[in-house]
C-alpha cells in the first residue's frame, strides 16, 4: 500500500488467517505471500477501528455480519489477474474442434463454463470468438461464467475495460467489438448478453447444482493457488457436471498429473486438453 | 555442466539452466561439501519450467550439505509448475523458499509490472538497486499507452528518487486516466515538488476516488502554514470524497490549525461515516480535549460512530477516562465493549482489573477475549482467575489465557502449555502453546516435539514443529 500504514501481521495471525482463506476459498498462502495480506488488508482494519490483525481475525470470527466482511476479505484476497484472449490456442481449439465435433454428433445445444472468470475476459473472449466464427447462428450455446469474488463480477456485468485487459488483442477485434468511453473501453451489448454470471465458490457443495450439465469447462490460472485436496475436489465437480463427451481446459501450468486420474490428457499441439473419461 | 556457482563474499548462487539433468544437480550437491565460509546457499531455480521428481533428492541432499559446512540453504524464484511438483513431495515447508530479483534481466523485471501480486515488490527492488539501465527501460515505459505499466515505472522513479525524471512526471498530471495520474501525484509529493502543489489541489477536487487520497497525501508533505485554512474549507465541500480526503490530509499535517478546524467539523458534519472518519482523526492529535471528544461520541445513535471513539479511546490510552471507559466494557455493542477493554489493558492498575474480571461473564464472546488479553497487559498476576477458564469451550478463550498467563506466571504458563500443546482439541490453541513452549524451552522440550510430530493432525503445528526442531 501506498498511502496508509500497513499493520504488521503476526506469525500465529497469519497462521490463522491463512486457515480462515483456506476454508472459505480453497486458496493457500505460501509463507512468503505474508506481505500480501499486510498489503491489500491493513486500510480495511483502519476502517474498522483495528489495530492489529487478531482483533480482525475476530471479528470475522464473532462479528454478526461475519459473513458480509467474509465477503469483502475474500474480494481482498483473490488475485485477480486476466486478459482478453489470454492463451488462445485453447480457445482456438474449443472453436476449430470441440464445438464442431459436438454439432457432427447431432448436438444443437452447447453449454460451456467458465468456471473463476474473473472479471469477465475469459468468458468474453470465448463469447467473441464463437460470434467470429458464426456459431452462434449454428447452435443453442450458452455460456456460464461464475467467480468467488463479487467486485470483479460487477466489472464483469458493466463490461467496462482498460487497457491493461487488451494486451495482445488483434486491434481489429477491440475495434469491432469495443468502444471507448472515457480512458475504458465498453464491450458490445450483443456479446454481454451471450454469459450469464453468477458469484459462486467453487469448493461449494451446491456448485455442481447451480451450474447443471455442461459440455465444456474451462479453469484457468485458479487452480495454482489451491493445494492438492482442494484440487481433488474441484476437479471431482468438473468430472461429475461434465457430459460425455467433456471436455476441460486448464492453465497451461496446471496439470492434472498426480490430482485424478478421471481425465485423459490430450495434446492438440497449441496446448493441452482433459477429456473426461 | 547445467549450473553455474557464482560466489559474493559468504553468498553463493546456484542458477540451473532449463532442463537440467538431475545428475548435474547432484554433482552440484557433492561440490558444496567442499567450500568453505560460506552462510547462505540460494539454488535459483528461475530458469526451471520443470523439474523432474528425481531432481528434489538432489535438492534435498543440496540442503543437507549445505546445512554441513554451515550455510544456510534457499531455494530462490520457484514457479508454479516447480512448485507444485515440490508441494506433492510435501517438500514446500521442508525448503526456505523465497524471491530473488536480482537474477532477473531488466526487461524481465518490467514484465512483471503486469501481475499485481508482484508489482509492488519489483518496484521496490528496481528502486532499491537503481541504475541508468532501470532509468532508460522506465523512461520507455513512460512513453508506452499501458496504464499501469506506467503507474509502476512513476511510482518505481519516485522510490529511487531520480529527480531527473521530475518534469517527465509532472505532465503526467494532465493524464486522463486517474491511475497515472495518481502515481505523479504521489511522486512529485515525494519529491517536494511545491511547484505542483496547485495542480494537486485541482486534482483532489475533482473529486475522483481513485485519485484523492494521494492527493491528500502529497499535499500534506507540501503544506505550509496556508494549507490548514484552505484544507479547513474543503471541509464544507458537497462531495464525501473531497471532505474524507481533506480531512486525511489534515490529520498528516497534525498542526493546531487543523485540529481546531477538524473538532469544529465533527460539530457540523451531517454523514455518519465521515463523523467516523473525523473521529479516527481526531484521535490522531495528541491534545488536550480529545478525550472529551471520545467519550461524547461514545453516546452517539451511530455504531460506526460509537466503535470509532472507543476504538480511539484505546489508541490514545486516555487515563483521565478511566471510570467512563470501565463503564462502557457492558456496553450494548460489543465492539464498543471490545475497545473500551483494549484501553483498560493499557491503561489500569491491578485494582481496576478487578472490574475487568467481575464483567467478565456478563458480556460477548469477543469481549471476554478482550478481557482476558488485556489482563496480560495490566501489571500483577491473575493466574486464579485464568485457571477458572483454561477450561472454557471456546478455543480462542484458552488461546489468550495462554498468552497472559505467560505474561503473568511463567511457570504456570509452561504448565498449562505443555499440557496443551499434547492434548488441545484445536489447532490454534496448540500452536499458541507451542509459541509459548519455544520461548521458555523446558526440559524436555525436543521429546514432546518429537512426540507431536508424528501424531499432531495439523499442518500448521507440524510445520511449526518442524521449525522450531531446526532451530533448537
Ligand atoms: C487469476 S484469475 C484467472 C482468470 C481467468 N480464468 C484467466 O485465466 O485469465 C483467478 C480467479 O479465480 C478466482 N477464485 C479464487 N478462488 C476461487 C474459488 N474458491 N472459487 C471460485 N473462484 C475463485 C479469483 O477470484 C480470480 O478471479
Amino acid at each position: 500500500m501506498i498511502t496508509a500504514a500497513t499493520i504488521k501481521i503476526k506469525d500465529d495471525e497469519f497462521v490463522e488467517l491463512k486457515d480462515i482463506i483456506y476454508k472459505n476459498a480453497a486458496i493457500s498462502f505460501a509463507d512468503s505471500k505474508k506481505y500480501l495480506l499486510e498489503n491489500r488488508l491493513s486500510k480495511r482494519l483502519q476502517e474498522l477501528n483495528f489495530t492489529s490483525f487478531k482483533d480482525y481475525i475476530y471479528y470475522l470470527k464473532y462479528d454478526a455480519k461475519k459473513r458480509e466482511e467474509m465477503e469483502v476479505l475474500l474480494n481482498q484476497v483473490t488475485i485477480n489477474e486476466t486478459y482478453f484472449l489470454r492463451e488462445r490456442a485453447q480457445m482456438d481449439h474449443m472453436i476449430k474442434t470441440i464445438i464442431p465435433e459436438l454439432l457432427n454428433s447431432g448436438k444443437r445445444s452447447v453449454r460451456i463454463w467458465s468456471a473463476a472468470c474473473s472479471s469477465g475476459e475469459e468468458p468474453y473472449s470465448l463469447a467473441i470468438l464463437l460470434n467470429e466464427a458464426g456459431l452462434f447462428a449454428k447452435a443453442n450455446i450458452e455460456i456460464l461464467a461464475t467467480d468467488i469474488n463479487t467486485e470483479v463480477l460487477n466489472i464483469a456485468q458493466q463490461g467496462l475495460y482498460r487497457t491493461i485487459s487488451f494486451r495482445g488483442v488483434p486491434p481489429m477485434i477491440q475495434d469491432k467489438y469495443f468502444s471507448k468511453d472515457g480512458f475504458a473501453f465498453k464491450l458490445d451489448p450483443n456479446i454481454m448478453n451471450k454469459v450469464k454470471f453468477f458469484q459462486g465458490n467453487l469448493l461449494n457443495p451446491m456448485m455442481s447444482v447451480k451450474v447443471g450439465r455442461l459440455d465444456i469447462i474451462f479453469c484457468r490460472n485458479v487452480l495454482i493457488y489451491f493445494d492438492i485436496p482442494a484440487k481433488q475436489k474441484v476437479i471431482e465437480l468438473f468430472h461429475k457436471s461434465l457430459g460425455m463427451p467433456g471436455t476441460l481446459y486448464l492453465g497451461h501450468s496446471e496439470t492434472l498429473n498426480k490430482i485424478s486420474e478421471s481425465f485423459r490428457m490430450e495434446n492438440f499441439g497449441g496446448g493441452i486438453i482433459y477429456k473426461k473419461i | 555442466m547445467s549450473y553455474k556457482f557464482t560466489r559474493y563474499g559468504d553468498f553463493l548462487k546456484i542458477m540451473v539452466e532449463q532442463d537440467a539433468p538431475f545428475k548435474d544437480l547432484e554433482d552440484a550437491a557433492r561440490e558444496i561439501v567442499n567450500l568453505k565460509d560460506l552462510k547462505r546457499i540460494s539454488l535459483d531455480l528461475k530458469n526451471c519450467y520443470y523439474i523432474q521428481s528425481k531432481a528434489l533428492a538432489a535438492l534435498i541432499a543440496m540442503k543437507k550439505n549445505s546445512i554441513k559446512i554451515g550455510a544456510e540453504f534457499i531455494v530462490s524464484n520457484v514457479c508454479d509448475n516447480v512448485y507444485q511438483v515440490m508441494e506433492m513431495a510435501n517438500l514446500t515447508s521442508y525448503f526456505t523458499i523465497e524471491e530473488d530479483f536480482s537474477s532477473y534481466t531488466s526487461d524481465e523485471l518490467m514484465e512483471k509490472f503486469f501481475q499485481p501480486d508482484y508489482a509492488d515488490r519489483v518496484s521496490d527492488f528496481i528502486a532499491g538497486s537503481y541504475s541508468d539501465e532501470f532509468r532508460a527501460k522506465l523512461l520507455e515505459i513512460l512513453e508506452m499507452p499501458e496504464p499501469e505499466l506506467k503507474f509502476y515505472a512513476i511510482l518505481t522513479m519516485g522510490k529511487a528518487h531520480d529527480y531527473s525524471a521530475e518534469e517527465r512526471i509532472k505532465k503526467e498530471l494532465d493524464s486522463d486516466i486517474p491511475l497515472i495520474v495518481k502515481a505523479s501525484v504521489l511522486v512529485l509529493g515525494w519529491f517536494g515538488d511545491s511547484g505542483s502543489k496547485e495542480k494537486i489541489y485541482q486534482v483532489l477536487e475533482t473529486g475522483n476516488e481513485e485519485v484523492a487520497e494521494a492527493a491528500a497525501a502529497s499535499i500534506s508533505l507540501l503544506s505550509d502554514e496556508s494549507d490548514a485554512e484552505r484544507l479547513g474549507r474543503l471541509l464544507s465541500s458537497h462531495s464525501k470524497v473531497i471532505r474524507i480526503a481533506a480531512i486525511q490530509a489534515m490529520t498528516l499535517i497534525n498542526d493546531d490549525t487543523c485540529f481546531g478546524l477538524l473538532k469544529d467539523a465533527l460539530d457540523k458534519e451531517q454523514e455518519d461515516d465521515v463523523k467516523a472518519v473525523l473521529i479516527r482523526a481526531v484521535s490522531s492529535f495528541n491534545k488536550a480535549g480529545v478525550s472529551d471528544i471520545l467519550i461524547k461520541g461514545l453516546d452517539s445513535k451511530s455504531i460506526k460512530i460509537r466503535e470509532a471513539s472507543a476504538g480511539g479511546l484505546a489508541k490514545i490510552k486516555a487515563k483521565d477516562k478511566l471510570e467512563d471507559i470501565i463503564s462502557r466494557i457492558t456496553d450494548t455493542d460489543a465492539w464498543v465493549g471490545y475497545f473500551a477493554v483494549k484501553a483498560c489493558g493499557e491503561i489500569c492498575s491491578a485494582t481496576e482489573a478487578e472490574r475487568l474480571m467481575s464483567s467478565y461473564d456478563k458480556v460477548e464472546e469477543n469481549v471476554k477475549l478482550a478481557i482476558v488479553d488485556a489482563l496480560g497487559k495490566i501489571p500483577g498476576d491473575f493466574s486464579d482467575f485464568y485457571m477458572t477458564i483454561l477450561d472454557n469451550g471456546n478455543e480462542d478463550i484458552r488461546k489468550e489465557v495462554l498468552s497472559s498467563l505467560l505474561h503473568d506466571n511463567k511457570e504456570n504458563a509452561k504448565e498449562a502449555a505443555i499440557n496443551l500443546f499434547a492434548n488441545d482439541s484445536s489447532w490454534i490453541v496448540r500452536y499458541k502453546a507451542l509459541e509459548i513452549l519455544e520461548q521458555i524451552r523446558p526440559e524436555g522440550f525436543r521429546d514432546m516435539l518429537m512426540a507431536r510430530l508424528t501424531v499432531d493432525d495439523s499442518k500448521y503445528v507440524k510445520d511449526k514443529i518442524q521449525a522450531v526442531l531446526e532451530e533448537i
